[in-house]
């Protein structure tokens, strides 16, 4: 395999030099080494002027369409691709390299055709031989295409043989995306043990084994980040993102970024710390802000509902909480999961009405389908907060319920952490062991307090036995007779979880009982 | 050992035994149409169980007009093994029944709150009680009243549907949740992860 100077020279040289014909014949004959690499761009940067007229063969034309791909050039990927290359293609190994690009770029009719021929890409191929560049792509390729049907089992499993491929072939780059695009669908599933005992292998791995480690694995420090922050490990996962953030900002993978913020803000709201939110927001704005109308823009909106609805800001939200509103109109049939999660906290706070139970029931429907964990739990304890504001105790209930069940499957828990739901109250009959964690972080204290234990009569005994009263003064001065007094501090103390009337005193004035 | 007539030829009994078994019938649902050919071929199990037991021992007369000798007590009529094991075989098959109802009646109080509200907009994946463990405790039951008939008063067209009512069983169970998969997908996937079919732990 060539080293990435290398190649540049060589490039260089047969660019300046007339002959088209030895550019492509070399660019056929170094695919593996050109394909390895992480600084593609570079060298697209180098070929772009190449002609791939219809004389010249199929595969130097495949091998430049792909680049132009990989590169966003997508006019350059379409000339190379036009005339009628597929009836050019001879071996099934170009056929599986034109299949998967067909169903990458889109360049097919339907999305049921990218499914079609994503799949013809692994297929067509002859089973049982030496590993190939050609079976690694297509299995990196359909994987992506099974991630994007919400497929996540399947999109694992190919984003697993392709890392296995890759790296049998020495192509550590490539691996390293299969790898983190295995892990991420795996993290999807809820499988965070799996992703943290696989990510830490290859990262040992990457270290070990390589003399000069390559930044580009540090990749894998995204999935394996998210997998800590569900685990409520927020530090560590804020960590964790910082190192995939320098990894992808280095590789220039800009369409990784959204996860990487989002994941941070909601790390550091886990953890209270309002003035990182603020940096983080900023920063977003500035560096996906600028792309009107797309999800990364939309993202930044997110963020910045959120911060002003938990940061107790006073920033007008209104024009992006319209903005909320209107992109909730137009995908409602296929919304996003972060703008189901603004909406949803902007109902619990009555700013909208534009996402109505229902469907959120539909959405958590779709998320049960196809098996993302993180937001059955997330869309769950939303459903149990407005049906708690709603007065529906049994439905909060049973919602809470399963959302503590998941807790207990597969360790997600984090959002129990996040948001200062009212409903979590109802934690308490659930989820003892929970709800004491909730309430020993903070996170339940204040409606403890205000949801008052004792009735009014026993607030006001408890209120007269701190000014020092005895059983007959209380008796006397409440017109009951000193049975009934006795009967009402038994109360308290059974109340309050204490054994005298002066821890009741002590332990009323700390809850707020009394003043 | 019995009094061979005085345990044959009551009636009342048959239709005790065939409607007491037959009952369980009624705690499984149904869906479609294909559903039922298991639950008839348990059913034809259950009336040869009633049928040779107190009515008529029709098969055990064949065989012994086939081979020209009577069968000994508890070969292929009688409680089975009756010379060998005695009536254990009864008292496991009563265990057995037990259990089975057990079974049966946790599975159908799960699934008649959880999933044939269907119409309410509350059908999902019901994972609760005896569905922690098994799939489909229904089948589970049923096959296990029909083995405890079998070590009750086995007899030879019970030993010959013995396997085709599990192969249907079986059959169905996998059927279903093809079904399910695609009704419920991914959270269907998860689940049978952690359950097993008919036997906790075990299948």
């Amino acid at each position: 395999m060539k080293s990435h100077n290398e190649l540049c020279a060589e490039l260089q040289g047969l660019v300046t030099g007339s002959n088209s014909s030895d550019l492509l014949s070399y660019l056929q004959d170094n695919m593996v080494s050109l394909f390895a690499s992480p600084h593609i761009s570079q060298y697209y940067q180098l070929i772009r002027r190449v002609d791939v007229s219809s004389k010249c063969p199929p595969l130097p034309r495949l091998i430049v369409a792909w680049l132009a791909f990989l590169c966003g050039d997508n006019v350059a990927m379409n000339t190379a691709m036009r005339q009628d290359i597929e009836s050019q293609l001879n071996s099934p190994e170009e056929r599986s390299f034109y299949y998967s690009l067909i169903a990458l770029s889109g360049l097919c009719a339907s999305p049921d055709d990218r499914l079609h021929y994503g799949k013809l890409a692994v297929e067509i191929l002859p089973q049982q031989q030496q590993t190939t560049l050609y079976m690694a792509n297509a299995r990196l390729t359909y994987g992506q295409i099974q991630a994007g049907f919400d497929r996540y089992r399947e999109a694992a499993e190919l984003f697993a043989d392709a890392y296995r491929m890759f790296h049998e072939l020495g192509m550590l780059f490539p691996a390293a995306i299969a790898l983190t695009n295995e892990l991420l669908n795996r993290y999807r599933l809820g499988q965070f043990f799996n992703v943290i005992e696989k990510g830490n292998h290859a990262l040992t791995m990457a270290a070990s084994f390589h003399s000069a480690r390559q930044d580009y694995w540090d990749i894998i420090y995204l999935p394996l980040g998210m997998c800590h922050f569900e685990l409520n490990k927020p530090t560590l996962a804020i960590g964790n993102l910082n190192l995939a953030k320098q990894a992808i900002d280095q590789m220039e993978l800009f369409h990784m970024h959204g996860l990487i913020e989002y994941y941070l803000f909601k790390s550091h709201l886990a953890l209270g710390e309002y003035a990182h939110l603020h940096s983080i927001v900023s920063q977003a704005e500035g560096e996906l802000g600028s792309m009107q109308g797309s999800d990364a823009e939309l993202l930044v909106c997110v963020l910045r509902v959120l911060l002003g609805l938990n940061a107790g800001e006073d920033r007008d939200l209104k024009p992006d909480i319209e903005r909320l509103e209107v992109a909730y109109m137009v995908h409602k049939s296929r919304p996003n999961w972060f703008l189901i999660e603004a909406l949803a906290c902007l109902r619990i706070r009555n700013f909208t009405d534009a996402l109505a139970i229902d469907d959120l029931i539909q959405c958590l429907k779709k998320f049960r389908y196809s098996g993302m964990i993180p937001f059955v739990q997330l869309l769950l304890l939303f459903l149990s907060e407005l049906n708690y504001q709603q007065d529906k105790a049994n439905e909060a209930r049973s919602c809470l319920k399963e959302a503590a069940a998941l807790v207990k499957e597969y360790g997600v828990c984090v959002h129990f952490f996040v948001y200062p739901l009212e409903c979590l109250t109802l934690l308490k009959n659930i989820d003892a062991p929970l709800y004491k964690a909730l309430v020993s972080k903070g996170r339940i204290k204040e409606l403890v307090a205000q949801q008052s234990l004792l009735s009014a009569r026993e607030r006001e005994i408890l209120e007269l036995i701190a000014l020092g009263k005895n059983n007959e003064e209380l008796g006397a001065l409440l017109f009951i007779s000193v049975g009934t007094v006795k009967w009402h501090i038994n109360h308290i103390l059974s109340k309050l979880e204490v054994r005298n009337r002066i821890e009741a005193v002590n332990k009323g004035k700390s809850l707020g009982e009394i003043r | 050992m019995e009094v061979f007539q005085g345990h044959f030829q009551q009636w009342g009994a048959v239709v005790f035994f065939a409607v007491l078994y037959g009952a369980a019938l009624f705690f499984v649902p149904f869906y479609r149409k294909m559903d039922r050919k298991p639950a008839t071929a348990y059913l034809a199990f259950v009336l040869a169980f009633a049928i040779e037991m107190h009515g008529i021992p029709m098969s055990m007369y064949l065989i012994s007009w086939a081979i020209g000798k009577q069968l000994p007590e508890g070969i292929l009529w009688g409680h089975t093994l009756v010379h060998t094991i005695g009536h254990t075989g009864m008292y496991l098959s009563i265990v057995l029944s037990l259990i089975a109802i057990l079974i049966i009646a946790n599975g159908w109080y799960n699934i008649y709150h959880q999933y044939w509200s269907l119409e309410s907009g509350k059908g999902k994946v019901v994972k609760d009680g005896v569905y922690r463990y098994i799939r489909h405790p229904q089948y589970t039951g049923l096959l296990l009243l029909s083995l405890g008939m079998i070590l009750n008063w086995a007899t030879l067209p019970m030993l010959v549907m013995f396997p085709l009512v599990v192969t249907l069983y079986y059959r169905l169970a996998r059927k279903e949740e093809t079904d399910m998969i695609r009704e419920f997908g991914e959270e269907y996937l998860m689940y049978m992860g952690r359950t097993k079919r008919f036997v906790p732990f075990v299948f």
